[in-house]
């Protein structure tokens, strides 16, 4: 291999979290708070262009090449491993911080990967410790993690048979732009679309990610789906597809979100939402889309993961996570309250927030381009942000009818990591001149302007009345909303006892008729031929002489003819 | 499909007239900001205002449809 720096920095996470079931106490802390801090230091000694490359299969692998792109989302993400690690300090679980680490790193690796192969290293790595991060949580998550597990390798298998397909069409597994015209570029949009949470393919993550622990939807809500977002806007960008699958995420994140009475749930259909805004970015394929997408990305990770730390304080401090037996939580957990409400105002878009400044770019872009339908779901879409976690979540949680339950805030590091990912989601929200310094091309943008300002409440503040004016004819209660992977969860098992039925009538058939068909045949020789058959029974001596006398007499008779 | 279960959230405390104050001056500040009219329809007077009310209307709207036909109590799937 040929380098032209120190180390990946995918290894330095990597390492860590094959390191840490071999500490304890002071020392696990200390690797866990070091090793995110030593990967971002990496993370920016990776120059532009192919870093490191090597031979493998007969193909040039590049395992790390730098870019703009690739340095600001492994950035967010060691970011994300620091704060995720921080308020994860005292779950007793190693084995799912972990996997966590593991799971970073195979992000940043992906992030970094400069060819399909090196790509698919890191993306089934991600497939297999994240999945490992959901079954800390124990037998709650054992299903929906079998489940994570086959839709993420199912997407795994896609993707190497699009990879081997265009190495086998194109000689070079170098990760390029793609199109769509051939069918094994379709398979590669297919398996990254799946990681993205991209509608239809989109409930796994709901399924999934609330039945992790309190500590592991922090981690999970912040890599998977942004890494399918980076390789995207790589592989795909202007894929007009992209547009409408993405449109359907927004609008259905949001019907969703709107029913559904479990926290974590509303986290992950406001995922998905927001998942679908980066993507109809990356179908307009414009430089401000692009922008706005990376931003959004970026920014994202950030307030999901701020409202999964609170949404996990809530679970710490009450062991409940349903809406409906929660309430009024904000003056025992003022701080939880606290970082719920910026993470909310940040998926809200609200001014002052990082949500504001990376949202609105790709709105523009959509006008800019004159996509009407893009335009006007994004802004309809940018309303309704507060019926999921823009809002209607805090609420209820934090704000809404108390319902005496005795609770605080929780231990001193996951404050601290609130706090930590609050005071992000404000900073890059007031100044957004570094992020934008950060972005894959140069920012010819001002979001701060007397109209947006205007626009932008006009828009959240209608949505909230229509919210609260509404609400009550919402249903509310221990109920669940049939999706999509009802096909594979209730349809699926259905028909398959329906189809092993079937089979059993014909196996039973089939024995029936080959006992039948032995009946004829065999039964036959058996009579013959058989103990008491007249050619296999013992014959008395008597008889057998006679005959032999027979036959010697036919002979001689024969011999004189 | 809706049952019994289906309750509506219990009446609480509401900030609705808080929203309609602020929504209001926001409504007033339209007449003083520049517009960029990119379809025809986003020109038209307090667009934003009337758009929101109606987008978050509609998706309530398809919200509450599809839980009539796709909610199911939570023990639906058995794990």
């Amino acid at each position: 291999m040929t380098t032209s720096f120190l180390l990946p920095p995918a290894l330095v996470l990597i390492a860590a979290g094959l390191v840490l079931p071999l500490t304890r106490g002071a020392l696990r802390s200390l690797v866990l708070l070091v090793a995110p801090l030593v990967t971002l230091y990496f993370v920016w000694q990776v120059p532009d262009g192919m870093a490191a490359t090597t031979r493998f299969l007969g193909q040039q692998l590049v395992v790390v090449e730098g870019s703009k792109l690739a340095r600001l989302f492994a950035s967010v993400f060691a970011v994300m491993a620091f704060g995720g690690a921080l308020f994860a300090l005292n779950q007793p679980r190693t084995m799912e911080l972990a996997a966590a680490f593991v799971y970073a790193g195979g992000a940043v690796g992906a992030a970094f990967a400069g060819d399909l192969i090196t790509l698919f290293a890191f993306w089934e790595l991600m497939a297999i410790a994240s999945t490992l991060v959901l079954w800390s949580a124990g037998e709650p998550a054992r299903a929906a993690g079998l489940r994570y597990a086959a839709i993420h390798f199912l997407g795994g298998v896609l993707l190497m048979a699009g990879i081997a397909g265009e190495v086998a069409a194109t000689g070079s597994a170098l990760f390029k732009p793609l199109d769509t015209s051939t069918l094994p570029r379709l398979l590669i949009l297919a398996g990254f679309l799946i990681n993205a949470a991209a509608f239809p393919m989109a409930a796994w993550l709901p399924d999934a990610y609330p039945k992790a622990s309190w500590s592991g939807m922090v981690f999970l809500s912040a890599f998977t789906t942004k890494t399918a977002v980076l390789v995207l806007m790589r592989g795909f960008p202007g894929t007009e597809m992209l547009i409408w699958i993405g449109l359907a995420m927004v609008v259905y994140g949001i019907v969703y979100a709107v029913i559904e009475d479990d926290m974590r749930r509303i986290i992950a259909y406001a995922l998905v939402n927001q998942g679908g805004i980066m993507l109809v970015g990356i179908g307009i394929g414009s430089e401000l889309s692009l922008n706005g997408t990376a931003a959004h990305a970026v920014v994202c990770i950030l307030y999901i993961a701020l409202l999964a730390m609170a949404a996990g304080s809530v679970i710490v401090a009450t062991g409940r996570h349903r809406c409906s037996e929660l309430g009024g939580l904000a003056g025992q957990m003022p701080v939880t309250a606290l970082a719920a409400v910026v993470g909310a105002a940040s998926i809200a878009s609200v001014p002052l927030t990082v949500g504001f400044v990376s949202k609105s770019m790709v709105i523009d872009a959509a006008a800019k381009e004159q996509l009407a339908a893009g335009w006007f779901v994004l802004t309809g879409g940018a309303a309704a942000a507060v019926l999921h976690a823009g809002l209607r979540l805090p609420w209820l949680v934090f704000f809404g009818e108390g319902r005496d339950i005795a609770a605080k805030d929780p231990a001193w590091n996951m404050r601290a990591a609130m706090v930590l990912f609050a005071l992000l989601c404000i900073g890059f929200g007031a100044m957004p001149g570094p992020l934008y310094d950060l972005l894959p091309f140069t920012v010819d943008y001002v979001p701060y302007t007397m109209a947006h300002v205007v626009v932008q409440l006009q828009l959240l503040l209608a949505g909230a009345v229509a919210f609260f004016a509404l609400r009550a004819w919402l249903p509310a209660g221990r109920r669940i909303t049939l999706d999509v992977d009802w096909l594979w969860r209730g349809a699926g098992p259905v028909l398959a006892r329906g189809v092993n039925r079937m089979f059993d009538g014909a196996a039973h058939a089939v024995i029936a008729l080959t006992v039948a068909l032995r009946r004829m045949s065999f039964d036959k020789l058996y009579r013959h031929h058989g103990p008491e058959g007249v050619f296999g029974r013992s014959w008395p001596t008597g008889r057998m002489t006679f005959w032999t006398t027979v036959m010697l007499g036919a002979y001689l008779i024969l011999g004189y003819l | 499909m809706l049952d019994d279960h289906d309750e509506p959230e219990p009446p609480k405390s509401s900030p609705l007239k808080l929203l309609l104050a602020g929504l209001g001056i926001v409504a007033v500040l339209d007449f003083f900001i520049k517009h960029y009219v990119h379809f025809g329809i986003d020109g038209t007077p307090l667009f934003n205002v009337w758009y929101g009310l109606v987008a978050t209307g509609v998706l309530i709207v398809a919200a509450r449809v599809s839980s009539a036909v796709l909610q199911r109590p939570d023990t639906f799937y058995d794990d």
